[in-house]
């Protein structure tokens, strides 16, 4: 196989990161844009006046920068979970979904990655959590999460780029070589200097093929990882509603409907935006809507073991706690949102494009709310008798999340206008192993 | 259609990736190298002193003692400036250039304290005793260094916190006695660790 | 509260020029006080201790000042003074924060406008001569009465008025009805086993609290409390009765009917009377009735007849040590006739504490209105001379029982026009001289000339000047009682002074603003207290606005019902709704003394209260149970816990060779009085976050009282400090080991190392750790921070240290046997307790050993240094 003369049918893709932005593309990306500037404004106001200008108080002292650390790392943990689970089975999904589901994931770690140092009343100081030679003579203390949590958002934002990255090096060559033909001598050298040189060889697809696939094994134990780092950060406390081994199952099950649901929203905007239909069609949004239906029972599960061993156990104080945050709506709300709602995709008139958007992302809200319920709700009433004021975000926190939201869909704006929105090299695998079948016949 | 990159395109890319490697670890060892230099700590920097007073005439010419102005050093936390009336005491006899005691004459008439610039002046959470170290058998040079060689006094070491810790981690191999709290040895999960370390001896 | 931001922005401009007071003025050398060791003056850091006097209410309290470079940072007790016994209470612990008030005057001001220099002898010019009035508080300084007596034997026709919001005329009248003089009860509570109190607060707040709170933990006579609204007595009672304010007589004539006292105007029979007249009768001599503000002279009469008929040694009568002074109603008609025309108000402020006073002082052409700052009565007067704060001039006192003491400056004037009250009157006499030998002169006078210096350097060095009045020996007039004007039942406002303000004398006080209040828990403002069932019945909620209205006048209050409360009752807090003084207390809470009446009554009936339906957000830091019930344990009498039982963990033990620092708590002794957590404020250089942040819940008070709820409406209260566990939680969590255990069992809090993560607070079951959300330090570091703490930046944790740094200044004097925290220091009743675990005779360790004593969550296995002994209650758990 050859890149210099590609099968027509993948010309649409590369089509859509070659050309012109239309006004669509023009008004997401200044809406992205906006909400990245306020985004900058959040940040910049933090970092001058401090934590508090967020609503977080004792014992409130995490909000929504915790909640939506662990929401983002739980989006990005689905979202890759969901492709490396792909490109390890050779699954026929993977032609549609996997590499916007990579860019996700890699927008959502990055947005992820902002809150470990801007939720620390001294951001500047961030760096004293790295084992470095001090003149304090000081180390990191290592028997702490967050200590562990450091290594693991970065092997995370390590991984995760490099998986997004090995898949996207065929590609970006015939990305580079498009706009080579069409004499755009820049940009074929943008896209030709991460193509690392990539002619297609037998050899070279040998290797990217195995580069591929270890990366994408090596994502699988990772992400494990990363949402269990999260979780013992609540586990390993003494807080009643936190203190459970089961926290980094329920973490790692409750998170796969927040991924799956922003993909499968994604996924609809690729189809209409980029006017992608053929290349994610309606087999392929149905396996993805069944999927997160899938996800959902997952997810119920964990919340029925959550709820049975909290009921059921012995230790009053943990059950008086859970007590505690199933009055609140948050637990109910994320309950139905995340868990009950996909459901209805078990029907196939249910599994339509009109549906999809809201019900993908209501299933990624109600992860949010549930993170809310453990973050918020599970402290809100402290062993000992404690005059508690209620948590209350602030303009800045709110600010922030919707700055973060957009920062997550400006980069994903800017991988879907310079980057192809879905793997053009697996299409074609697909389409020669279809001609192959054809043959044989 | 021409090759877009030369052949040695391939080369050169290598060559930055090294480059930029190379780079960063020169800048960690840079940095590395500067939090642990002297002119970052300012060493041997002079301070602007309301009197430009000379450790090299009193302490090294004319041989005073350190306890005889600061007087204080052996009994107290702080080692204590001189009040005015000592100052005066010997100048109103010998080089009484009545405009460079201005100053100190103003500090005597109101009941003030002269405003000397601070050259050792530790962070406001450190908590140091001059009675104690002088205690446990410390020169004042250990930490002030020869200050009767210097016509204004500066700082001759870091007075960082690793620099401190170093003694304090083994006061015996340096022919130091710690006295009383850094004389109690005493084991955490079966290692014995220097007391006199803890956070509290030196922190407020 | 609306304007919150430009509150907040006045306290933000109050840190910056704090700074610069430091640096304004000097007095004369000779004109400071006697330090008890150490040079005061000059040499920065240099310590010094200094014994001298505050008043409250006019009497006074011995304490110890320690300053550092001649800055008082500091507060405590004199043990050698009857006052205080070395406790202190709120009111002495933060008198050091209003020395740098930035409100202070420091000018004289003529019709509000900075009065020429050396202008202020127009001012006393002009009060020469006929008719002059003098107001004051209640004066109970020899050097002041005899000044006062001077200038009314120099000015023929001149009157001397006290202004005092929180005498009590009932009782006052009772006296003279009873005894024909004008004596107050002093109670031996040590010598009680049996007191009734109605309406009698001993171990609330005042100017006898410590001593009376020290004498009731020695004695523990058996409490049996009835009153209006919950007070800190009867939270502590044995037993105790929520009753409306017209109930007292009735229960009072059916006690001393059921006594059989003589010379009873009978009453009709009370349920409560029998089983409480029993308990006075089994405990016959050793029984005691007092009786509080609010009741009629008929109940204080009819206690003195009880007491009487009992033949009670548990108390002594004394002459009033403030008594004296006409009243202020003449004074207030007389302006109104616009009889009055020369006018001294020294350090008063009637325009705030009485309804219609501003007013008529209009009225007055030339008054001097002497003060420390400009109040609500110095906006009024014609001119305002500033005043000294009472650390910085001389002066003198006398305590609740008589006892004379010297106060002597321990701080630096802020020169110019600044005067002290004693050179204020001098100033008035026209005599030359400075305060000091105003001073020296009065006990020239008591002591004779003979071996006055002696005796006087002994005074300065004691901080008591002689012996307490002795007690006179009063019979009872067989007239004494009073019937005749009973409280009518209804609806009944009851006046009561704030915990922390007074009658609002206090309200510029940051810290007092801020710390809740014992019971209601309200922080940076009041509320119309009301019982449970009548916000019931009107359907009131807390914050919910009420329209009060009494006598004509009318004003609006946020009500807040409180449990104990006595149904139709309205507590109607003073101290609050001040329109001068400075940013502090200014616009906070509603202005309850418009309503009350010229006479100075502490409950007036006929109050109507109209809901207007508008909302007020209260400060109310109420506690919410925890998860764990058990927190503070009650047991009954002789009831045993079962010892520590070690659980077992993981985590490596650690060896303690020195000293083990533990502290123990006696929940039994605590009376709720919140003088540890405003001691712990000022040692650590705990900063005020103001309403704003308190409502958000971001306080940073390291030590936090909490009140616990008990049958009949009383209270166990429980300080709560770090409990600085040996396996704590926050230690393992933190990422860059900013929280650390130490040789001796401290948890350490290293600010320099914290980057703010807030993972030790989750972690803390205690939940003791205070972040800070904002930086505060410019607002802390005044010439009054105890320069021993570091301040913390912005974004750091923050808590309780053990008081560290005391620690590590008497291992460097060599006395670590007689270490003490702030807290424990300044306990009246002696409940907390600190020292050396490894030392088996420590008091601590002993307290250890006690059969009352368990560790907070013991069942998490943080074993925590800091452990309780357990409330002991009548009844049991």
């Amino acid at each position: 196989m050859s890149t210099d003369t590609p099968p027509p049918s993948t010309a649409r893709v590369a089509e859509a990161a070659l050309r012109p932005l239309g006004w669509g593309g023009w008004l997401g990306f200044a809406l992205a844009g906006t909400g990245v500037v306020v985004l900058a404004i959040a940040v910049a106001r933090l970092l001058w006046v401090g934590i508090g200008v967020w609503g977080n108080n004792i014992p409130h002292v995490w909000g929504f920068d915790l909640i939506a650390y662990a929401w983002w790392i739980g989006v990005a943990n689905a979202a890759s979970l969901f492709a490396a689970v792909l490109v390890l089975r050779r699954h026929g999904l993977r032609t549609a979904v996997n590499r916007f589901a990579e860019a996700a994931a890699l927008a959502a770690v990055l947005a992820a990655a902002l809150y470990p140092i801007l939720h620390l009343g001294r951001p500047w100081l961030f760096y004293w959590t790295l084992p470095y030679p001090s003149t304090w003579g000081l180390w990191p203390q290592f028997g702490s999460t967050l200590v562990w949590d450091f290594w693991g958002i970065s092997a995370h934002v390590l991984v995760t780029s490099m998986f997004w990255y090995v898949g996207l090096i065929p590609d970006l060559a015939t990305l580079r070589d498009r706009a080579a033909r069409r004499g755009r001598i820049g940009l074929a050298r943008a896209y030709g200097l991460p193509a690392l040189g990539w002619r297609g060889s037998v050899a070279h697809w040998h290797r990217h093929q195995a580069a591929y696939r270890m990366v994408a094994a090596l994502v699988l134990p990772l992400l494990l990882s990363a949402q269990t780092v999260v979780a013992l950060e609540f586990a390993v406390t003494v807080v009643a509603d936190w203190h459970q081994a089961r926290l980094p199952l329920h973490f790692i099950a409750t998170g796969l409907p927040s991924g799956l649901g922003i993909v499968l929203a994604l996924a609809v905007a690729l189809r209409h935006g980029l006017s992608l239909r053929e290349f994610v069609d309606r087999g392929d949004m149905d396996l993805l809507a069944r999927l997160l239906a899938a996800a959902g029972i997952a997810a119920l599960l964990a919340w029925m073991h959550e709820a049975g061993t909290a009921l059921l156990q012995e230790d009053g104080t943990t059950r008086d706690a859970f007590l505690v945050r199933l009055a609140g709506p948050a637990w109910w709300i994320a309950v139905v949102m995340s868990g009950l709602l996909p459901q209805l995709f078990w029907w196939q008139k249910l599994r339509r494009d009109l549906i999809f958007v809201p019900i993908g992302l209501l299933a990624a809200a109600g992860v949010w709310l549930d993170r809310w319920s453990l973050v918020v709700d599970g402290v809100s009433r402290p062993r000992v008798p404690f005059p508690v004021t209620a948590y209350a975000p602030s303009g800045d926190e709110w600010a922030l999340l919707l700055g973060s939201a957009s920062f997550f869909a400006f980069a994903l704006l800017c991988f879907g206008r310079f980057l192809p929105a879905v793997s053009m090299f697996e299409t074609r695998h697909e389409e020669s192993e279809q001609e192959l079948e054809e043959e044989e016949r | 259609m021409a090759p877009l990159f030369t052949p040695r395109a391939d080369a050169r890319l290598r060559l930055a990736l090294v480059v930029a490697a190379l780079l960063a670890v020169l800048a960690l060892a840079l940095g590395y190298a500067w939090a642990r230099s002297g002119s970052t700590w300012a060493i041997g920097k002079p301070t602007e002193q309301p009197i430009p007073f000379s450790h090299a005439v009193h302490a090294g010419q004319l041989g005073l003692d350190c306890g005889f102005c600061h007087s204080n050093a052996a009994r107290g936390a702080s080692a204590g400036m001189p009040s005015g009336e000592l100052c005066l005491g010997c100048h109103q006899r010998v080089w009484n250039v009545t405009a460079q005691f201005a100053p100190v004459q103003a500090a005597v008439d109101t009941g003030m304290a002269t405003q000397w610039a601070s050259v050792h002046r530790l962070p406001d959470h450190v908590r140091f005793h001059h009675a104690a170290h002088l205690a446990a058998g410390m020169t004042c040079a250990t930490c002030h260094g020869a200050v009767e060689t210097m016509p204004r006094t500066v700082r001759a070491e870091t007075l960082s916190m690793g620099w401190c810790l170093d003694c304090h981690r083994d006061p015996r191999s340096r022919g130091l006695t710690p006295v009383g709290l850094g004389a109690q040895p005493y084991v955490h999960a079966g290692v014995e660790v220097p007391p006199l370390t803890r956070c509290t001896v030196c922190h407020k | 509260m609306s304007g919150g931001a430009t509150r907040r922005d006045a306290l933000r401009v109050m840190g910056a020029s704090i700074a610069l007071s430091a640096l304004a003025g000097c007095d004369e050398p000779d004109e400071f006080g006697h330090p008890l060791h150490g040079r005061g003056r000059g040499v920065a850091s240099e310590d010094a201790v200094f014994a001298t006097t505050l008043e409250l209410d006019g009497l006074g309290r011995g304490v110890l000042v320690r300053t550092r470079g001649g800055h008082p940072i500091k507060v405590e007790g004199n043990p050698r003074h009857p006052a205080s016994l070395g406790a202190s209470d709120v009111f002495l612990e933060s008198a050091p924060l209003s020395l740098h008030a930035p409100e202070r005057s420091r000018q004289a001001l003529q019709h509000g406008r900075p009065a020429a220099p050396g202008a202020s002898r127009d001012a006393f010019n002009g009060l020469r001569g006929e008719g002059l009035r003098i107001v004051t508080g209640p004066l109970s300084s020899p050097t002041l009465r005899r000044l006062v007596a001077e200038a009314l034997a120099a000015n023929p026709g001149s009157t001397w008025h006290v202004h005092d919001p929180m005498a009590d005329p009932a009782s006052q009248a009772a006296a003279l009805a009873a005894f024909g003089e004008a004596v107050e009860v002093l109670p031996d509570l040590r010598a009680a086993r049996t007191m009734l109190c109605l309406g009698a607060d001993p171990l609330g707040h005042g100017p006898a609290q410590l001593a009376l709170a020290r004498a009731w933990q020695a004695g523990r006579p058996r409490l049996l409390v009835a009153e209006a609204s919950p007070s800190l007595t009867g939270a502590r009672a044995d037993r105790r009765l929520a009753l409306h304010p017209a109930e007292f007589e009735p229960l009072a004539r059916a006690i001393a009917t059921e006594l059989g006292v003589a010379g009873l105007v009978a009453g009709a029979a009370h349920p409560a009377a029998a089983s409480l007249a029993a308990s006075l009768r089994e405990a016959g001599s050793e029984a005691l009735i007092l009786t509080g503000r609010g009741q009629s002279a008929a109940v204080h009469a009819i206690a003195h007849a009880i007491n009487a008929h009992l033949g009670s040694r548990a108390l002594r009568f004394v002459p009033a040590p403030a008594a004296g002074g006409a009243e202020m109603a003449p004074l207030e008609e007389a302006m109104r006739a616009n009889e009055v025309s020369r006018l001294l108000l020294l350090d008063v402020n009637p325009a705030h504490d009485r309804a219609g006073f501003a007013a008529a002082m209009g009225r007055v052409v030339h008054s001097v209105h002497i003060a420390e700052r400009v109040d609500e009565t110095g906006r009024v007067a014609s001119w305002h001379l500033p005043l000294n704060h009472p650390l910085e001039s001389w002066g003198d006192s006398r305590a609740f029982d008589g006892t004379p003491s010297i106060r002597q400056p321990v701080a630096r004037s802020p020169g110019g026009e600044v005067m002290g009250a004693v050179e204020a009157l001098l100033a008035l006499l026209g005599w030359e001289g400075t305060g000091r030998d105003a001073v020296r002169e009065t006990w020239r006078g008591a002591w004779g000339e003979g071996d006055f210096e002696s005796k006087w350097e002994e005074a300065l060095e004691a901080g008591v000047a002689g012996e307490s009045v002795p007690a006179a020996s009063l019979a009872l007039r067989a007239d004494w009682d009073l019937p005749g004007r009973p409280i009518p039942p209804g609806l009944a406002a009851h006046f009561a002074p704030d915990p922390h303000l007074r009658a609002g004398a206090f309200a510029h006080e940051a810290w007092l603003q801020e710390l809740p209040r014992p019971l209601t828990r309200l922080s940076w403002g009041n509320a119309a207290l009301v019982a449970p069932e009548t916000a019931a019945r009107l359907g009131l909620a807390p914050g919910d606005e009420v329209e009060l209205s009494l006598g004509g006048e009318s004003l609006r209050a946020p009500v807040l019902p409180l449990a104990g409360q006595a149904v139709d009752c309205v507590t109607l807090p003073l101290g609050f709704g001040r329109r001068a003084g400075g940013p502090v207390g200014e616009g906070r809470g509603f202005h309850a003394a418009a309503l009350r009446p010229a006479d100075g009554a502490w409950v007036v009936p006929d109050l109507t209260l109209r809901p207007t339906g508008r909302r007020v957000a209260l400060i109310a830091r109420e506690s919410q149970p925890g998860l764990e019930p058990d927190a503070a344990k009650v047991i009954g009498p002789g009831e045993r816990l079962p010892p520590f039982a070690p659980t077992p963990s993981l985590h490596q033990p650690w060896s303690y060779p020195g000293a083990a620092w533990a502290m123990a708590i006696d929940l039994d002794a605590c009376i709720g009085c919140n003088a540890c957590a405003i001691a712990c404020q000022a040692e650590n250089n705990v900063p005020v976050v103001g309403p704003e942040d308190m409502a958000r819940g971001r306080g940073l008070h390291w030590l936090r009282v909490e009140k616990h709820d008990r049958p009949e409406d009383r209270s166990v209260f429980q300080p709560v400090p770090c409990m600085h566990c040996e396996k704590a939680p926050c230690e393992p969590v933190c990422p860059v080991n900013a929280t650390l255990h130490d040789h001796e069992g401290l948890n350490a809090m290293v600010y320099p190392r914290c980057i703010g993560t807030r993972t030790c607070s989750n972690n803390c079951p205690y939940k003791v750790r205070r972040f800070n959300f904002e930086d505060h330090r410019r607002r802390v570091d005044t010439p009054a921070r105890n320069p021993d703490v570091a301040l913390r930046p912005r974004g750091v944790m923050e808590k309780c240290t053990y008081c560290t740094h005391r620690i590590q200044a008497a291992r460097a004097e060599g006395r670590l046997d007689t270490v003490e925290t702030a807290c424990a220091r300044a306990c009246p009743t002696r409940a907390i307790l600190f020292g050396d675990l490894n030392e088996p005779q420590s008091d601590v360790a002993r307290a250890r050993q006690d059969p009352r004593s368990y560790l907070m969550l013991e069942q998490l296995g943080t074993r925590p240094r800091t452990s309780y002994l357990a409330r002991v209650e009548e009844g049991g758990a």
